[in-house]
């Protein structure tokens, strides 16, 4: 990953619309997350749009060094996101997914100018939830409620990779009830790593022990996270652990009621 | 001397009197019965090893010091004439003599007040303390090769 | 489908270190205190991102003209009157070392912490000449008494309790048994000493050559550097090529992020700033002083992809911040150079195909990254090697096969869907109150340590197609 960058899109000065990349994840297991996400824009006056045809942008195939397949895959959601022709902003429910457009697609097309332009300009109409929500002011008036303290785990490439640091905690402390408590190693990586909780699973799944534990003894009944990819690695294991810890996303906790 | 009383070393290895910014030392050690060592080491094989056992067996290393950095708090020993690098490495007891006026705050200014710093030595070394280890479960010891105990006294 | 040799071994070191209960332990107590002090020794600077922007560019500045510095370099050592060698590879560097060695009529050789020589096998190829080496850092000694390769950069006895090091320090040197860190490293310090003493030889690494002057800088906490260097009658140093800096002043950025980043000290306690063999009429240091440049894949590095990884300094800061190998340390990688820097730098210099797994043990956490005194883009580099066609070609066949079906599936909605449809059905099918305890290879992996959630009834854009519909009526 490299470090972050920000988008030229600055929607406190009236975003009205965006486009939402749900992500492959959110689609196949958590479509509620999809939903929270819709509820939390269209609370701060944004229309939604979910254009046809977005899959997965490409991620695992990047990260395995298979550039070529990566290649196909973003110029499948270069092709659909530009097919509508307002260039609105793109909100990702993501920050992995959102890392990947922003800085993974510009790489992959390094060598070749004219894709290379479309990536580039999609990067920089492309946020993640939480970096588009930090910008707005409604979105700390939200009048959300969680029930009992939740603990946040910010994901390696929402944290590192984007650069995002507080936002999200802000977001939550705004949210009456989810009174936030430190987590031990936060910023420690949770073991998923895409791939590598399979290529290396007895090591992914001592990463996850390590964040289970800290989970565990931080006293929170949530843990919150602005990755669906984090959240299976975490919540696949508080389950196999019979734990009553919840694992939910950022946009479910600021759409509760 | 006091120091070298307390170690109840019989024998140092040190710079020349030369090369020490306080006088009459060697005539404090000879009053005190204390024999200052040959610290030059023969090319040969043989009688550089045997040089070496008998200077192994040093209580206390005596320099003086072409600098100090006050922000590391290092010294700045170097190499020449009269001045072996054994004898702040070898002894298990390192005293240093530094002129305040050699003191700075650290390695820039020291440079650019004493620019020949380097000089023609052979050797430079900054030692920042008595010699330490952690790699035996993270536990620090101290005089693992090196000094165990460094006394720098400052001359006014 | 069977894994290949390197595979299945690497999987097996990586298994047996997670198994050892005691080396995590020793890893984590060791990553997460090393962690603190570099964060408390950076802090110590008045501008710590400004001091590691500093280092970078001295060092990128190196490698820029790394041809003109070392041209320099080696005149300047010549000029103070050390002997210059170059080496291609590891074979040379031995046999140079030994051709010094037979020369000088050395018998018994003293070292000090050098990861080149490691890389190069120097001692093995001393030994097989009937040439005693021994390792004077007393991790190094430990380790060598102990017959085994070290685990971490900077402590490479880490992995060792002290009950361990006591009852290896009784069999070997034959004191008493003793669990005191204090008493034993007495005992060595008698036992090396004697080897300092009696040495023909000195053999040190170089922390950094200064070009401008042809001084050799070498850093130690124990002193045994100092002492392997200034009491032998030879000394022998090797350095790899990249290993430069410009001048003195560039020198001293280094080492303000050096020692910081490893221990988090301010200083090493002892820099030993080295320009040539002893200068008559000086009393004591060596007689002859010869650099050997090892090149060793370095240059081809430089001209390569990977050139970056050539900045390092040799910290150690990425081992202590990276969640990977604070599970599995050192060995388990199975070479020299382990942690981010060693899953780069070993496949570069010494072959991606055999070292293909080692870039695929992370997850590209950036953690290394953020701790980088010299602010080298590991996962950018990991990535590079993932990347690699020899790589590549060595990756299991279900994740081939894997990656055809993904890569269809997500270009093609169409296939998408269809494909969530029948993981909807497989998995709904099979799961219990939602979740799947055991999952089939290839996924087993899995299933092996967290239960798998069972494919949502609707996917999000289904339900948002009816919902629209809905709306739309």
């Amino acid at each position: 990953m490299t470090p972050a960058r920000g988008p030229s899109v600055h929607p406190g000065s009236g975003v009205r619309r965006v486009q939402l990349f749900p992500t492959c994840l959110v689609e196949a297991l958590r479509p509620e997350v999809g939903w929270a996400t819709v509820a939390v824009l269209e609370r701060i006056g944004v229309k939604v749009e979910v254009p046809e045809g977005l899959t997965c942008c490409g991620q695992p195939a990047f990260n395995a060094g298979a550039w070529a397949d990566a290649r196909a895959m973003a110029r499948h959601t270069l092709d659909v996101l530009e097919a509508t022709p307002q260039q609105d902003p793109v909100v990702v429910p993501s920050g992995s997914c959102a890392h990947m457009i922003v800085h993974g697609y510009p790489e992959l097309f390094a060598d070749d100018p004219r894709q290379r332009a479309r990536a580039e300009a999609l990067a920089h109409r492309t946020l993640e939830l939480t970096q588009l929500l930090s910008q707005t002011p409604g979105a700390t008036k939200l009048e959300a409620r969680w029930p009992g303290p939740v603990a946040y785990h910010p994901s390696c490439h929402l944290l590192r990779g984007l650069g995002l640091r507080g936002g999200p905690e802000h977001l939550l402390d705004a949210v009456e009830g989810a009174d936030r408590v430190e987590l031990p190693g936060a910023e420690e990586c949770c073991g998923f790593g895409g791939l590598f909780a399979l290529k290396l699973a007895a090591v992914s799944g001592a990463m996850l022990r390590r964040k289970l534990d800290a989970i565990e003894a931080c006293g929170a009944t949530t843990v919150v996270s602005c990755d669906v990819s984090c959240l299976t690695q975490i919540e696949g294991g508080l389950r196999r652990r019979g734990s009553r810890v919840r694992a939910c996303h950022v946009a479910e906790v600021l759409a509760g009621q | 001397m006091d120091i070298v009383r307390e170690a109840e070393a019989r024998e140092i290895l040190g710079w020349d009197q030369a090369q020490l910014p306080v006088l009459g030392l060697a005539e404090a050690f000879a009053e005190a019965g204390v024999r200052c060592l040959d610290s030059r080491l023969p090319a040969e094989a043989e009688t550089r090893r045997a040089r070496l056992a008998e200077l192994g067996q040093a209580g206390v290393g005596v320099t003086g010091a072409d600098a100090a950095l006050a922000d590391t708090g290092s010294l700045v020993l170097s190499s020449g004439p009269g001045r072996p690098r054994l004898a702040w490495l070898l002894p298990p007891r390192h005293i240093a003599l530094l002129p305040l006026a050699r003191l700075y705050p650290d390695i820039d200014a020291a440079l650019e007040n004493r620019p020949g710093l380097q000089g023609d030595a052979a050797e430079v070394a900054l030692v920042s303390g008595p010699s330490r280890t952690a790699d035996i479960e993270l536990t620090l010891t101290r005089g693992v090769h090196g000094p165990r105990d460094l006394d720098v006294v400052i001359i006014a | 489908m069977s894994a290949s040799p390197s595979q299945a071994s690497f999987s097996r070191r990586v298994d047996s270190a997670l198994q050892d209960s005691q080396l995590r332990l020793a890893l984590e107590r060791a990553t997460s205190r090393f962690t603190r002090l570099r964060a408390d020794g950076l802090a110590s600077l008045p501008d710590p991102d400004a001091a590691r922007d500093q280092a970078r560019e001295v060092r990128v500045e190196t490698l820029r003209r790394l041809d003109k510095h070392l041209e320099q370099f080696a005149d300047r050592v010549s000029a103070a009157g050390g002997v210059v060698h170059w080496a291609t590879d590891a074979g040379e560097a031995n046999r140079i070392v030994l051709e010094i060695a037979r020369r000088s009529g050395a018998r018994l050789v003293v070292k000090s912490k050098s990861m080149v020589t490691e890389e190069v096998g120097l001692n093995a190829a001393l030994e097989s000449a009937g040439i005693r080496v021994v390792e004077s850092d007393l991790g190094e000694y430990i380790i060598q008494l102990a017959g085994e390769t070290p685990s971490h950069i900077i402590a490479p006895a880490i992995h060792k309790t002290k009950e361990q090091v006591g009852q290896l320090l009784h069999e070997k040197l034959g004191i008493p048994l003793t669990h005191d860190p204090a008493e034993m490293t007495r005992a060595a310090r008698t036992a090396l000493r004697e080897v300092f003493l009696g040495a023909d030889m000195g053999v040190s690494g170089v922390n950094f050559g200064v070009a401008e002057n042809g001084t050799i800088a070498i850093v130690s906490n124990e002193g045994n550097a100092s002492l392997t260097t200034s009491a032998p009658r030879v000394h022998v140093a090797l350095m790899g090529i990249e290993r430069l800096v410009p001048s003195l002043t560039d020198l001293s950025v280094m080492l303000r992020v050096l020692a910081r980043s490893a221990t988090g000290q301010k200083a090493s306690v002892y820099v030993d700033l080295i320009r040539g063999p002893k200068r008559e009429p000086e009393p004591d240091g060596p007689e002859e002083l010869h650099v050997i440049l090892v090149d060793n894949g370095r240059s081809r590095v430089l001209g390569g992809q990977a050139a970056e990884v050539l900045l390092c300094i040799r910290c150690g800061a990425c081992l202590n911040s990276c969640p990977v190998y604070r599970e599995i340390g050192g060995h388990a990688f199975g070479c020299v150079y382990t942690g981010p820097i060693g899953a780069v730098l070993t496949p570069a210099l010494l072959g991606s195909e055999r070292w293909s797994e080692l870039p695929h043990a992370s997850t590209l956490c950036g953690a290394c990254r953020e701790v980088c005194p010299v602010r080298i883009d590991l996962p950018r580099l990991l990535l590079d090697q993932r990347r690699q066609p020899a790589a590549a070609s060595r990756s299991p066949l279900w994740s081939r096969v894997g990656l055809r079906l993904y890569r269809a599936a997500v270009t093609r909605p169409w296939l998408f869907r269809l494909s969530l449809r029948f993981a909807r059905r497989l998995t709904r099918t099979f799961a219990r109150d939602g979740w799947l305890k055991r999952l089939p290879p290839p996924l087993a992996g899995w299933t092996a340590h967290r239960d798998f959630p069972a494919f949502a009834a609707r996917s999000f854009s289904q339900e948002w197609r009816s919902r629209d519909t809905e709306r739309a009526r």
